[in-house]
């Protein structure tokens, strides 16, 4: 019964506070056109992890952490923006209690990290995502670029996702940074 | 109607069940997906917080559910609404049976929940796994130093003041049987033989610059296809070569899953309050939401299985408030739709039956309506009297003949009516007698009527049938006095007919011989004797001269005439009947007052002639008996407009009419006159009929008053043309 009372409390909870507690931080971000007809991301962002993740992290489970673009063109006439692409990349961050080592895995390549501290260094030197192939840059002037990294509590084991959704501790992530292409 | 009312329900009961089943079956997969999220399934743990959600929704939305049902329920019941306490019950029953063994079942599956999730934690369990890992480490540890001795073995044969350049690092590489070699600087790797396993990192500085010249360090790193070795040497210079050495698979692998092993039971250590807190989440909503779902159908199932119950108690308030033929749904085809069935068919037949009744009813009203209908218009008098002897009908006719009101007596007994009227009270005597007497009588009784006079009544009567036994009496009469009247009329009419020619013959025959006598004796006789044949064949001659008119008057009396027709100026004939009497009676004054206009007569202007003559001559006589008089004759119109009468009154101040005359007044021989035939009046009475008159005999307060009613034509023009 007191479980019940915690989840309808946190339900309000959530929909309440659907801003993630601000433990990312974004310093710097920009889309880059590169010479192969490429848009890609390249942004220094500060990751931080309260202890008791980094103590589930040490226990072995799993984290991911997604990084959001979305670009969208303004519109004066409309409510909302025209959004022209958007991209989703996670980064699974894993423990490996054998050799010791801490797994980042971005989906294309794993590398491994002696210490939790460098592989959240590692991390936040993004470089080299392809955002967007073939996209005319006129089509992008004036654009705006919105870019957000969060823990993704859907991917915690079940059990974890209710008490992430109690407490505080597991919802972190960055505000939206934005800025705008150049015209 | 009720009935349609009734019907309309069917469908929508349907539809309850299918909808309440897939309800049902959309319940038990929400519930079935969060069982498999709670469970760590690939697929559904994303979507965990949906699923809760989901399933949250569908408790909310059951209890929303449960709560309308309840509150019908309950309002049901607090309005007394048929079927309701039945339902209630049931009901409550129904919810009893579906909570007890689910609240038992929870509480021993949250114990074993409980106990279960602890008992995985043995400590036992997280040292072995520890000590596993540690073991698979040492392993790997002892596995490393030949593949170390064999890398500072093939660098020691090359250091010889020989630049570590790509050629020597193959050597080195083959030699050594490392997957790839290279020579690594604080500023990073420098050059490499071989394929470097990627996602490796580089060796710290603090590695590197701790190294000394031909020491050797190795480690086991994990890459995206298994284990590798790396050895790192120390070269002079602060340099060092890195070389990556492959572990046989079977190696590999095993460690590995000792490190899954490891990971997973670590993983769950960490979760275990976690895991608890979510399976008991999991399982209350399991247990809240086919608990609120058991309610609700439990209060729906109540409501559908005493349904017929309440529709059978609407049917019979209907049935007794009077609705007759009300059509209840039909049910299943169990006990309770049976009873609906033989509901529906009672009150189909009640219907029948009743529309049947209804029916007949009217057929009996309609005949009653044509028979009074018949009775009012029927000229004999119709008198119908009940098993005790009281009034129950009597027609128009009744009323007429009997001249007094009898419609304002219904039920009235005989005795009753006897005490009303002593008048009539030989009737209602007879009556009495007669109605305890034989089935059916017939016979002819006097009365009086309202005027005194004497009538005759044809009087019938006969036994109703009755239900059980005698059902009263009904009664016929007719007055018969006018037709009496007539038959002796016409009798003295034959016995006029025939005196006249019976007497006519011998007549003439006398006056003749009379005539004769005294002619051949004229002279032949002397004194006494003449003078004795003188009057004696004066008196013969005379007499036979009386007979003789009185002969012809007979038989005016009795000769059936034919009648003149033409339009008579009534008015002229009665200035002229004035004027001759007015002159040729000394001592008798003749008073005529005509209120003009009168109407024009169609008739016979003599014969109306003589009947005036008549009334005349009767009155001025009577006035001569008495010594003198005044004669009043007046004239009038009278009636409606569509039947307009003239009514002519010939009044004299004369003794009067003897009241022991009075009555027989029109009859023939009935006179008092000393010198009367008797036939005056008759014929009056017998002319103002041929006219289709009236007349009337009676006695004023100066003297005698007759009253002469004669019909004016009914179109007028039609005389003059």
């Amino acid at each position: 019964m007191r479980a019940i009372l915690r989840f309808t409390l946190t339900l309000i909870a959530v929909l309440a506070a659907a801003a993630p507690a601000a433990a990312f931080e974004i310093q710097r971000a920009e889309l880059v056109h590169g010479s192969d007809d490429r848009w890609r991301l390249s942004a220094a962002i500060d990751y931080e992890l309260p202890p008791r993740v980094r103590k589930a992290l040490d226990s072995g489970i799993p984290l991911t952490v997604s990084i959001r673009v979305e670009v969208h063109q303004p519109r004066w006439w409309w409510w909302w923006d025209e959004e022209l692409f958007a991209v989703e990349r996670d980064m699974e961050l894993r423990y490996q209690p054998l050799s010791r080592r801490y797994r980042l895995d971005n989906g294309e390549r794993q590398r491994y990290f002696f210490s939790t501290d460098s592989m959240l260094w590692a991390m936040g030197r993004v470089e080299g995502i392809t955002v967007a192939e073939g996209v005319d840059p006129n089509a992008l002037a004036g654009a705006e670029v919105r870019l957000r990294t969060r823990l993704e509590i859907d991917k915690l084991p079940p059990p974890l996702q209710t008490s992430a959704l109690i407490s505080a501790d597991w919802r972190i992530g960055s505000n939206w940074y934005v800025w705008r292409l150049a015209d | 109607m009720e009935t349609g009312r009734l019907d309309n329900m069917l469908p929508g009961r349907r539809y309850g069940t299918l909808w309440r089943i897939l309800v049902c079956a959309l319940l038990l997969v929400a519930l079935a997906l969060l069982t498999a999220a709670t469970q760590d399934s690939e697929r559904f743990s994303r979507l965990y917080s949906v699923i809760l959600g989901i399933n949250a929704a569908a408790l909310g939305g059951l209890v929303v559910a449960t709560g309308i049902s309840l509150y019908r329920l309950f309002r049901a019941r607090s309005e007394d609404r048929p079927g309701s306490r039945v339902a209630v019950r049931l009901a409550g029953f129904l919810v009893l049976l579906a909570v007890v063994p689910v609240l038992v079942v929870y509480l021993f599956s949250m114990h074993f929940l409980r106990t279960g999730i602890d008992s995985w934690f043995d400590v036992q369990v997280e040292e072995s796994l520890a000590e596993a890992l540690e073991l698979t480490r040492v392993s790997l540890s002892h596995y490393q130093s030949p593949l170390k001795e064999a890398l500072t073995g093939a660098l020691g044969r090359r250091l010889a003041g020989e630049h570590l350049d790509a050629e020597a690092l193959e050597a080195i590489r083959l030699e050594s049987g490392a997957v790839s070699v290279t020579r690594s600087s604080l500023a990073g790797r420098q050059s490499t033989a071989g394929a470097l396993p990627e996602g490796v990192p580089p060796p710290t500085p603090e590695r590197l610059a701790e190294l000394q010249a031909g020491e050797a360090w190795t480690s086991t790193e994990p890459v995206a296809d298994g284990l590798v070795v790396r050895v790192l040497v120390g070269l002079d210079g602060g340099d060092a070569a890195e070389a990556f050495f492959a572990i046989p698979s079977e190696v590999a692998e095993r460690a590995e899953n000792v490190q899954a092993a490891y990971t997973r039971h670590g993983e769950l250590t960490f979760l275990q309050g976690a895991l608890r807190e979510s399976f008991t989440l999991t399982l209350s909503l399991v247990l809240l939401v086919s608990l609120m779902f058991a309610v609700w159908l439990a209060l729906y199932l109540a409501q559908r299985l005493t349904a017929p119950v309440r529709d059978l108690e609407e049917g019979t308030r209907a049935v007794a408030e009077g609705e007759y033929g009300t059509q209840l749904p039909t049910g299943p085809k169990d006990e309770l739709g049976g009873l609906v069935a033989s509901f529906n068919e009672m009150s189909r037949n009640i219907a029948r039956t009743r529309e049947s009744a209804k029916r007949s009813q009217a057929m009996v009203e309609h005949q009653r309506a044509r028979l009074e209908t018949v009775l009012e218009r029927l000229s004999s008098g119709v008198i119908t009297l009940d098993a005790g002897g009281g009034l129950r009908s009597a027609n128009a006719a009744a009323e007429a003949i009997l001249q007094i009101p009898l419609r304002g007596h219904m039920e009235a007994t005989l005795v009753e009516l006897q005490e009303l009227n002593q008048r009539l009270a030989p009737f209602w005597d007879r009556m009495a007698e007669c109605r305890t007497g034989d089935t059916e009588w017939r016979e002819q009784m006097v009365i009086t009527g309202a005027d005194g006079n004497e009538r005759n009544l044809a009087v019938s009567g006969a036994q109703l049938p009755g239900i059980s036994g005698p059902g009263g009496h009904v009664v016929v009469f007719d007055d018969i006095t006018d037709l009496l009247l007539a038959q002796r009329e016409a009798a003295w009419g034959e016995v006029a007919r025939r005196l006249a020619h019976e007497i006519r013959n011998p007549l003439t025959p006398i006056q003749l011989a009379a005539e004769r006598l005294r002619h051949k004796l004229h002279g032949a006789l002397e004194g006494g004797n003449q003078e004795l044949l003188e009057r004696s064949t004066d008196i013969i001659v005379q007499q036979v001269e009386i007979m003789k008119s009185m002969v012809n008057a007979f038989a005016e009396y009795a000769r059936a005439p034919r009648m003149e027709r033409s339009s008579v100026d009534i008015a002229g004939l009665l200035e002229e009947a004035a004027e001759l009497y007015r002159h040729n009676v000394p001592g008798v004054a003749f008073q005529l007052s005509i209120e003009e206009p009168l109407p024009v007569l169609c008739g016979d202007a003599d014969r109306l002639r003589r009947l005036l003559h008549n009334l005349l001559r009767n009155a001025s006589d009577a006035c001569t008996g008495a010594g003198g008089g005044t004669v009043t004759v007046s004239a009038r119109p009278v009636g409606r407009p569509d039947r307009r009468l003239v009514e002519i009154a010939v009044r004299d101040d004369g003794p009067g009419f003897d009241a022991s005359v009075l009555p027989q007044a029109f009859e023939p021989y009935v006179t008092t006159k000393p010198k009367g035939t008797g036939l005056g009046l008759p014929i009056v009475k017998k002319i103002a009929e041929e006219h289709d008159g009236s007349i009337e005999a009676r006695n004023s307060a100066t003297g005698a008053e007759v009253v002469l009613r004669l019909p004016g034509r009914s179109n007028p023009m039609e005389g003059v043309a």
